[in-house]
């Protein structure tokens, strides 16, 4: 098992390093530089500066300094935030960021797991055909586009929650910049779940366990419920990485300060820095977490533990 | 008074095709203590007959007819009733031993939960019993067995723990739907004697479907024939056997491999394929493929005729006429 989870971890690294290379090559091959927009830069002071980040070496020389700093944890300094170092912007940011994010999957797992069930449960009635209904929109309609409309709603006609801001993560602020990130997961995984708990109802064991006079109740939960979840299971890999990427839109819509908003911001001021970093933290935090997953299937499926 | 009274039960199931007939006015009984043999080719519907006794049919069933069993009509007990019958009073056994457990659950879980709902026992008295039935079904180490799952045991021992599983409340009826067919041959030899070890231990009434004469010949008292949903003969074991009457039986012994036959020459196949059940037939399902058919087979049914605990149906041959 521990030999399994390290040559899991160990063939990780070469994703990673993929990762990396492709975003510091296309970060440097975008137009413009960090210090273009500064105004009042003269020519001699801009050469400073660039040398004094190193902007002024051959690009390979770059790449093997910042992996070499990378490799001991440094993400660097911030081009922008003069005086923060990457590695701090990540660590100030990344707890509101994990607030939502967290929330988002929580919500998307339950809601979207309870939703399916019923749906599988009542197949072709009225509640299914809502649920389907509702899942297709909120699988079609774009986050950014979800925002704005709830946003609208919520905020601007009803007054009931506030349009945007983080107030220290209070609930009120919570609770849409959550729903927008949690819609489009909470309508998969409706889906996902009740496809699969079809298919498993269907199962020979599901029919020797009725066949043994068990309630319906503890059909589901027992026999049906851990095998219709190994496809939801699989797909939370993937969910967090949408979640990870809905929310540097989402912060930037409800003015949230997690690391996606300073991902946008840095992005559009090419601080090539605090790019690289936050796409290497988020694509560890990706890695970890199908692992993670991976370990968690093989809890609840029997047959995939490795031997 | 027999055990079981089926009468006049039909099944069948809406589908986007259309109607599926998978039984039709099927009638039969089963002596308390007697074993009745259901045969027929695959697709005759014997797996239905089962599945409506037990009532498990899908959910596209529409099911008529009575079946009594120890004078109740368990197609008008309510659902929370049903589930008393099951897995306490009849015991069933699949086909599949390799997908009928579930893989997801430890043996043991997978017994003792019968314990616990039905009898209300805690898990751990249930798991003690659930020990002694393994070892009444002969897998070694019965109590370390009951910690693995599904996949670590052999086929045919997870066939031994479906029949345990089965037997846990001491059903009066085991109904085994072709318990031996997806298991190796010498297997298939060791589940049989085992079931007959068992009717006799727990003076169980069993039904036993299967589509091998062979099988059936071996443990069965009675037999009944079923071809495309209907019963086209019954009667003993033996006497079925020995002297079929109808045309279908008797091309079914016919079509039996033997030993001393040269398969690819001599195995006399019977003609043509089973009917859709799609299509409502009127006249006698095997007409089609019955070397003896005229006009009247295939516009009307032939009804059963009952002579010296035999039952036939057919317009060309007679039980009496013999
Ligand atoms: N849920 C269902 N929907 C439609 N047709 C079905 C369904 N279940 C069984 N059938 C049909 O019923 C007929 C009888 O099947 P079955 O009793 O399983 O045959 P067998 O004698 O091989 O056990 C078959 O033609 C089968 O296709
Ligand atoms: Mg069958």
């Amino acid at each position: 098992m521990l030999r399994y989870a390290f040559i899991r971890l160990l063939s990780a690294i070469p994703a990673l390093l993929i990762l990396i290379t492709l975003t510091f090559f296309m970060m440097r091959a975008a137009p413009g530089g960090p210090f273009d927009r500064e105004r009042d830069v003269s020519p001699e002071v801009r050469a400073k500066l660039e040398q004094a980040y190193h902007l002024d070496e051959s690009l390979w020389k770059q790449y093997g300094r910042y992996l070499t700093a990378l490799s001991q944890g440094d993400l660097g300094p911030s081009f922008k935030y003069g005086d923060r170092s990457v590695n701090e912007l990540i660590a100030v940011g990344f707890p509101v960021s994990l607030k939502i994010g967290g929330l988002a999957m929580l919500l998307a797992l339950l809601l979207g797991g309870a939703l399916g069930i019923v749906a599988a449960l009542k197949q072709n009635g009225v509640i299914d055909y809502g649920v389907m209904t509702l899942a297709m929109v909120g699988i079609s309609i774009p986050n950014y586009v979800f925002a704005p409309l709830a946003i609208l709603l919520f905020a601007v006609t009803l007054g009931w929650l506030p349009a945007g801001g983080w107030n220290d993560g209070a609930l009120s602020n919570l609770v849409l910049p959550v729903l927008a990130l949690a819609a489009p997961q909470v309508a998969y995984i409706a889906r996902l779940m009740r496809g699969s708990m079809i298919e498993v109802l269907h199962a020979p064991y599901i029919r020797t366990a009725r066949a043994k006079g068990l309630s319906e109740r503890v059909v589901i939960l027992r026999h049906a419920l851990r095998p219709a979840l190994l496809p939801v299971l699989s797909y939370l890999g993937p969910a967090s990485a949408g979640i990870i990427t809905g929310s540097v839109v989402i912060e930037q819509i409800f003015g949230i300060p997690g690391i996606g908003r300073y991902f946008v911001t840095a992005a559009l001021n090419r601080d090539y820095t605090v790019v690289m970093g936050v796409v290497i933290f988020y694509g560890v935090l990706v890695i970890l977490f199908n692992f993670l997953v991976d370990l968690l299937y093989g809890v609840l499926d029997p047959r995939a533990r490795p031997q | 008074m027999s055990l079981l009274n089926v009468r006049n039960l039909s099944v069948s199931f809406n589908t986007a095709d259309g109607v599926v007939r998978a039984v039709t006015d099927l009638s039969f009984t089963l002596a308390t203590g007697e074993t009745l043999g259901i045969v027929g080719e695959s697709g005759s519907g014997k797996s239905q007959t089962a599945m409506a006794i037990l009532r498990l049919l899908a959910r596209n069933a529409a099911v008529d007819g009575e079946v009594l069993f120890d004078g109740q009509d368990l197609l008008r007990l309510s659902a929370q009733d049903m589930l008393k019958v099951r897995g306490q009073r009849i015991g069933m056994i699949f086909q599949d031993p390799m997908t009928a457990l579930n893989p997801h659950l430890r043996i043991g879980t997978q017994l003792a939960e019968v314990l616990v709902s039905h009898r209300g026992q805690s898990w751990q008295q249930a798991m003690a019993e659930s020990a002694r039935m393994m070892q009444a079904v002969h897998i070694p180490d019965a109590t370390a067995r009951l910690q693995h799952y599904p996949h670590e045991l052999s086929g045919g021992q997870r066939q031994r723990v479906m029949i345990a599983m089965a037997l846990l409340c001491r059903p009066q009826l085991l109904i085994a739907d072709e318990p031996t067919t997806a298991l190796d041959v010498t297997v298939q030899a060791q589940i049989l004697r085992l079931l007959v070890e068992l009717r006799r231990e727990f003076g169980l009434s069993l039904i036993l479907i299967t589509h091998d004469l062979g099988v059936m010949a071996e443990v069965c008292d009675r037999s009944l024939v079923m071809y495309g949903g209907r019963a086209m003969e019954q009667g003993p074991c033996r006497a079925l056997l020995t002297d079929p009457v109808h045309p279908y039986t008797r091309a079914l012994i016919a079509s039996r491999p033997r030993l001393d036959m040269d398969v690819e020459r001599d195995l006399p196949v019977i003609a043509g394929a089973p009917p859709s059940p799609i299509e409502r037939i009127f006249g006698c399902p095997f007409a089609p493929r019955c070397e003896l058919a005229f006009d009247r087979c295939n516009r009307q049914m032939p009804d059963l005729e009952t002579s010296a605990g035999r039952q036939c149906a057919c317009h060309a041959v007679s039980l009496c006429k013999k």
